[in-house]
């Protein structure tokens, strides 16, 4: 049904990582075959290794998301893996690059299936990508395929149809957009724009502002959209003079890093100087490295007024127990990622919002597959997963990861840049630039 | 004609073909487009329906993201360029669009919200967009607009794109058709005008009365049979034109040869010619006025008197006087006057001749006054021309006289010259120098028979000419070096260079040679002497190669070598890939053969070992002898370090055959030690002496070995050197010392001798075994003023003894002897006897209190040698005693052949006998040796005693002599003598 990777007992060996790059089919192939010719005949040993399958942007734009969410994911599994085991069980993940495209997604996620065959499919992201794959879970609930933590907040994947074959533990993009258009008119904003991309993530985020804005009797004065996979060097004055045709007090922003820094850095260029915020898909370490490396150029401040709107808090505040026990982790990770799925350089932040919740997610995962003892199944995993309705993952509240509207955390956070750090802030008066 | 032809015919074809092509492709294309914008649009309404009735719940779910999911799928589909989604308020829920939603689709939705919503039907039309495209839109009601309206957008880029290429197609089409006509148009007209052109040059040929050429035009048509018609036409009127031409011509040819040939007479007869009619000139020609001097002109019509004067007239009219018109021609002649007054006699002919106007008179003038003074000139000429000949006869005999004079001084001369020349020449031929003269061009000019000689030809004439067609210098600028030297300082000197002899053997020459000027200074030649130097010149490179060659084997010496291996070690300093190898080569045991089969063998075999060295070597390889039995090789450009490996296995093997000299088989082989790291080295010496330690090494491993140097070796030799130096140092300053270990007397119980041991103490460090240090010293010849050294100080030990001997034991008997070892070196020495001998006066011992301990191997080397000095030193009365007895491989009648005295026994074999289990080898051969010393009378020692029961074994077995620990620790020398003085000669206390 699923493989089983046995391992040396009693030798502490490094995680590790199958890559198979979706570029290289006979590579691919020969990686495939060695495997099973070399794993073939020791399968069926007691105690082993559980592979998920994570396929991701680990190239083109986006993939600043896939390399730091991976690097979260593997800081938890490393931690587990160092104290033998959730229950036992090693936890390992084979990676696949889907460079943020909705088919290379299905492809790959059919390979997991059909010739991999992962114990679980893990860590997608991209609200496209995974919209896109659910049609295929469905296809496969024969067998009781779970698609675990996907690092996008569409509410598509917490409808009652998805339910069963998605776990969440992130809070919806409705969630975001409704507590940051909360804050935004507490803060007196009455006239919201919004920028997003024109796709699912885009239409979900601007869905939710516009739903609230709803509530308050207000209307969503001008937006403007753009194509997905858009790079940082893109020119986005036209996308800006639309925007504020409106005359916002307030711009909110739902797309991916280089696409929101671009259009931050255009933003400011057309003098605009009110508040801009981000959701947490906008991953705000990376977005605020490209906006620092265009200030170092023109010597403009682009990062005051930003507000970032987070699922996880501030990696900084290490009250919590979560953040020490990530700090600790992120400091001893070694999470190697396979050459070939790195053409371009990435240089990976030592801590992120991003990993944190990788962290965060690998961790959740842990607790699952402890609790289905010494006889893990996909089924197991999912009734594993219906039984924690309360785990405490040290953020001081805890989640439930039962299947239904209320899954995962709750909370959005929101956090603002200052000083070199990220602060979180309860309110957003004093945040103007 | 043919161009204007064809241009009208071009135009009107270019107008109807436009026409048509323009016409068709509007035509087509129209229809095209309206089908594929009908069939478009059904795409399109199907489209938008089937995404309106699809995903109704969605839509009626309100649902943005899950709209746009669904619309994103479809759009991802193709063909359409965008879907919007309103929701039944008339609000945009989703769309695909960036950055926004255009005007005109947002005035259409505007548009179809206003609509009664009654009964809504999909609409379909057609939108411009900005940017110039166009799109079919669509507007689809979705629950009859209760659920909103789906809009999509269908780009009509690809009608367009078909429209045009039909459009493209048509034109193509058309114009091949246009193409293919305007060729079959020219054609045509091309076959009428070009035969209309043809038949209009030949009309205008035939009315230039020009029937040389016809008309080839021809053909069944209207033009073939007007051709035909000119052609008759013409024909006829050439055959009129001909023939009134022939006619005409022949008349006027005939009429212009008659005039001609009589004008031709008249001019060119000498006389003159003067017709006369009535004392009238009628006629007259050129002649006549040259005769009269008169001017070239025509005198017809002039009056006879007036031009010719009375007399020529009246002797022209006399026969006008006579009348009648017939009669012979009368002669007269007549004394006239030129024109300039000059008078002339004439001679006239006068003949009357009817003519048209009348009878005239026809004279003929001629001239006869040159013919009378010729006459007279003939006659004075003779007269002149024989007294010429008179005087110039006289003048030639004059000058005869004086010629005959000058001709017997010249002789004389000549005589004089002739001797002097044939003098010099006579140097100049028999000189046993090559003498020749060169032209300063460099061309031979003349040379004597020694040169030819030199050059092996056979006369001057042929070296010379030899020489002019080549040079015969090997290196072909010499010639100009030559040149060059002599031009610039007047003279060559001791010029050498290599040449061609006629047979083509190259000799070395010398020449010597001076410039010779006129006395203005300008170059005449060069002149200069030849000479063979070419057994000079062997001689020299003879010395050179003994200088640098060894005589016996031929090979490089050691000077070349190291030249060889300094510019390797440039190479390879230069060339980092470049690498090579040094080895060191030394036969085992060559000595022995030397010694024992003759110089002659031991030469040969040198030769043979070279020959298979240089055989198993490439030819850039360098094989020297550096003397002795000692070979180097400088293995040059090695791809990598095993080839240096294989080279010496093969030579190892190649030198290890046994082989037949004179008869005789003789066996060698050979130790080889290699450097393969080369590049540490600045000084080729330094890789030399490590090339040596490698093969000392070697060596020592055993026979036939090779060994690569490595670090270790490097600081074994720097440790054996630095130990060497101070043994050196030790021995001259006697730094060393002398203990002596007492030999004891088994049955007595009493102390017979002693053994000198020398102790050697490095400054500052432990001290130093004799068995390291003495390997060391027999190496280095530190051996000879060691043991000499040794010897002297045990001699004085020896006086000491004897005196204390004399004090605490007088009487003693038996002899009381000090041994003192000796090395095995020595034995080649036959000064050694003399050397001791001195040692021994100088000490005034007796050479009976002493005894040389050797080691068997001194019997093996050098048997001949060592058995003349044993027996000398038997002669002398030193004792002679074999140390260490029975671990080498002697043979017994050694023994008795070197006249031995004592045996030791090893103390290995002592050891044997105290074993917990009893070896019964050593018992075995300890007891041999007992009996054997027995039997032979000779004194038997049992060394390294060191427990109760081997001294009990011992004296069972009837051993007599030992020494030991177990009876003292070798002792200094105060130590010994206060034990003679304890009276252990008689009697030892301390005997356990």
């Amino acid at each position: 049904m699923f493989r089983l990777r046995s391992i040396i007992s009693g030798r502490n060996s490094p995680l590790k990582v199958t890559a198979l790059f979706r570029f290289r089919p006979l590579r691919a192939l020969a990686v495939a075959v060695c495997l099973l010719v070399s794993l073939g005949p020791q399968s069926a040993m007691a105690a082993g290794e559980l592979v998920f399958g994570m396929s991701a942007a680990f190239s083109g734009p986006a993939r600043g998301l896939g390399m730091e969410y991976y690097r979260g994911l593997m800081a938890a599994f490393e931690h587990i893996n160092a104290q033998g085991g959730a229950g036992g069980w090693r936890l390992a993940l084979s990676l696949r690059d889907d460079a943020y495209d909705p088919a290379a997604a299905m492809s790959n996620t059919i390979a997991f299936v059909e010739q991999e065959r992962v114990f679980a499919l893990l860590g997608y992201v991209g609200t496209p990508t995974t919209a896109r794959v659910l049609p295929l879970l469905q296809h496969y609930d024969s067998s009781s395929m779970t698609l675990l933590f996907p690092l996008t907040g569409a509410d598509m994947l917490r409808t009652q149809p998805n339910s069963a074959c998605v776990c969440n533990l992130r809070a919806s993009y409705l969630t975001e957009t409704r507590h940051l258009v909360d804050a935004l008119v507490a803060a007196g904003r009455k006239r919201i724009a919004v920028f997003h991309q024109a796709d699912v993530y885009g239409r979900n985020g601007w869905d939710g502002v516009r739903l609230r804005l709803l509530d308050y009797g207000l209307p969503l004065v001008s937006e403007a959209t753009y194509r997905r996979g858009a790079a940082f060097d893109r020119n986005f004055r036209r996308e800006v003079s639309l925007v504020l045709a409106g005359k916002p007090d307030a711009i909110i922003t739902v797309g991916t890093a280089p696409a929101c820094a671009a259009f931050v850095r255009d933003l400011r260029g057309a003098g605009f100087t009110d508040l801009v915020a981000t959701l947490s898909f906008a991953d705000a370490d990376n977005l605020a490295k490209l906006l620092q490396a265009q200030s170092r150029v023109t010597g403009r401040d682009y990062l005051t007024g930003l507000v970032f709107s987070q699922v996880v808090p501030s990696y900084e505040d290490e009250r919590l127990p979560a953040v020490r026990a990530y700090r600790q982790a992120m400091n001893s990770v070694k999470a190697p990622l396979p050459p070939q799925l790195t053409p371009d350089e990435y240089v990976p932040h030592r801590l992120s919002f991003v990993s944190f919740e990788g962290f965060l997610a690998g961790m959740a995962l842990g607790e699952a597959v402890s609790r289905m003892g010494d006889a893990p199944s996909r089924e197991r995993l999912r009734s594993a997963l219906a039984g924690l309705s309360a785990i405490d993952l040290g953020l001081g509240e805890s989640a439930d990861l039962r299947p239904g509207s209320g899954q995962g955390l709750r909370r959005t956070y929101l956090t603002v840049y200052r000083g070199g750090r990220f602060e979180g802030v309860d309110k957003l008066k004093g945040v103007t630039p | 004609m043919r161009g204007r032809l064809l241009i009208r015919m071009l135009l009107f074809m270019v107008a109807a073909f436009g026409l048509m092509a323009a016409a068709t492709s509007f035509l087509s294309s129209r229809e095209l487009k309206h089908t594929l914008e009908n069939e478009y649009k059904a795409r399109a309404l199907a489209i938008a329906r089937s995404i309106a009735d699809g995903n109704t719940e969605l839509l009626l779910g309100q649902s943005a993201g899950g709209i746009q999911a669904a619309i994103d799928q479809h759009q991802e589909m193709g063909d359409l360029s965008y879907l919007v989604v309103v929701n039944a308020r008339g609000a945009v829920v989703a769309h695909t669009f960036t950055p926004e939603v255009p005007g005109p689709v947002r005035q259409v939705i505007a548009d179809m919200q206003r609509r009664e919503s009654s009964n809504l039907q999909a609409e379909i039309r057609t939108l411009p967009l900005e940017g110039g495209s166009e799109v079919i839109h669509v507007a689809q009601p979705v629950l009859g607009g209760r659920g909103g309206f789906v809009h999509i957008g269908m780009d009509t880029e690809p009608i367009r794109r078909a429209t045009g290429s039909a459009i493209l197609r048509q034109h193509v089409l058309t114009l091949a058709a246009f193409l293919v006509c305007v060729a079959a148009a020219y054609l045509f007209i091309r076959s009428i005008t070009g035969r209309l052109a043809s038949l209009a040059v030949y009309s205008q040929q035939v009315a230039a009365h020009d029937f040389s050429t016809t008309c080839d035009v021809r053909s069944n048509d209207e033009i073939g049979a007007l051709a035909d018609s000119m052609r008759s036409m013409a024909g006829q009127i050439a055959g009129h034109v001909t023939q009134l031409e022939h006619t005409v011509a022949e008349a006027t040819l005939e009429l212009k040869g008659a005039l001609g040939a009589l004008s031709a007479i008249v001019g060119n007869i000498a006389d003159g010619l003067l017709v006369v009619q009535d004392g009238l000139i009628l006629q007259h020609n050129p002649a006549l006025l040259r005769m009269f001097g008169l001017p070239e002109a025509t005198l017809t019509g002039l009056s006879c008197v007036e031009v010719f004067g009375p007399r020529v007239c009246e002797a022209v009219s006399a026969r006008e006087d006579t009348g009648g018109v017939s009669g012979a021609a009368q002669l007269v002649e007549v004394q006239v006057n030129r024109v300039d007054g000059l008078p002339f006699t004439v001679e006239i002919t006068v003949a009357r001749v009817p003519l048209a106007g009348g009878p005239a008179s026809v004279c003929i003038l001629r001239d006869i006054t040159v013919t009378k003074q010729q006459e007279q000139e003939r006659e004075e000429s003779r007269a002149l021309l024989e007294r010429m000949v008179a005087e110039r006869t006289r003048e030639l005999s004059r000058a005869n006289t004086q010629l005959k004079i000058e001709v017997a001084e010249r002789k004389v001369v000549g005589d004089a010259l002739r001797r002097a020349e044939a003098k010099f020449r006579g140097i100049f031929e028999n000189a046993v120098e090559g003498i020749f003269q060169i032209s300063p061009e460099g061309r031979y000019i003349s040379a004597n028979p020694a040169m030819a000689f030199i050059f092996g030809y056979d006369s001057p004439e042929a070296l010379v000419a030899a020489l002019s067609q080549m040079s015969p210098y090997v290196e072909p600028l010499r010639r100009e070096a030559f040149l060059e030297v002599m031009e610039e300082h007047g003279q060559v000197q001791s010029f050498e260079s290599q040449v061609r002899r006629k047979s083509g053997r190259v000799i070395w020459i010398s020449e010597n040679a001076r410039k010779v000027v006129d006395l203005t200074g300008k170059t005449l030649h060069y002149e200069g002497f030849v000479e063979d130097i070419t057994l000079r010149k062997e001689a020299e490179s003879r010395l050179v190669h003994q200088a640098f060659h060894d005589s016996l084997t031929g090979l490089p010496n050691r000077l070349l070598f190291l030249d060889h291996l300094r510019m390797a070690m440039d190479r390879a300093r230069r060339r980092p890939d470049f690498r090579f190898a040094v080895l060191y080569m030394d036969l085992d045991r060559f000595k022995t053969i030397n010694d024992s089969m003759g110089h002659d063998i031991g030469d040969k075999l040198l030769r043979h070992v070279s020959d298979a060295l240089v055989a198993c070597g490439r030819s850039t390889d360098t094989v020297a002898r550096f003397g002795g039995d000692e070979f180097a090789i400088l293995l040059e450009d090695l791809t990598a370090p095993r080839d240096a490996i294989r080279f010496s296995r093969r030579v190892l093997d190649e030198i290890s055959k046994s082989l037949d000299l004179d008869g005789r088989e003789v066996t060698t082989s050979g130790s080889l030690g290699i450097v393969l790291h080369t590049g540490g080295y600045d000084r080729p010496e330094a890789l030399l002496r490590d090339a040596d330690t490698a093969m000392y090494h070697a060596k020592a491993l055993g026979k036939s070995r090779f060994k690569v140097f490595n670090k270790r070796m490097h600081h074994q030799a720097q440790e054996l050197m630095e130990m060497e130096i101070e043994l050196r140092r030790a021995v001259g300053q006697g730094n060393l010392s002398l203990v002596f270990q007492p030999i004891v007397d088994i049955r007595e119980r009493r102390l017979t001798g002693f053994e000198t041991l020398v102790r050697w103490k490095r400054e500052g460090a432990r001290e130093i075994p004799p068995s390291e240090f003495i390997p060391l010293a027999e190496e280095t010849g530190i051996i000879y003023p060691l043991d000499h050294w040794v010897f002297a100080q045990a001699c004085c030990a020896t006086k000491e003894f004897e005196l204390a001997l004399l004090k605490h034991s007088p009487g003693l008997e038996t002899p009381f002897v000090t041994n003192v070892n000796i090395s095995a070196k020595h034995f080649r020495n036959p000064l050694l006897v003399g050397h001791l001998e001195q040692a021994m006066q100088s000490a005034q011992v007796a050479p009976a209190a002493l005894a040389l301990e050797i080691t068997e191997s001194v019997l093996l080397d050098n048997v001949n040698s060592a058995r003349d000095i044993a027996a000398k030193l038997r002669e002398l009365g030193l004792g002679l005693c074999i140390d260490d007895f029975g671990t080498g491989y002697s043979s017994l009648s050694y023994i008795q052949r070197f006249s031995v005295d004592t045996i030791k026994i090893d103390r290995a074999f002592v050891v044997g006998l105290s074993l917990e289990e009893l070896d019964p080898g050593s018992e075995a051969i300890v007891r041999t040796l007992v009996t054997l010393g027995a039997g032979l009378g000779l004194k038997v020692v049992a060394e390294g005693v060191e427990t109760l029961e081997q001294l009990a074994f011992l004296r069972e077995l009837g051993c007599r002599y030992a020494q030991g620990y177990l009876f003292a620790q070798p002792l200094q020398m105060e130590e010994a003598l206060a034990l003679i003085a304890s009276g252990a000669a008689q009697s030892w206390k301390g005997f356990p």
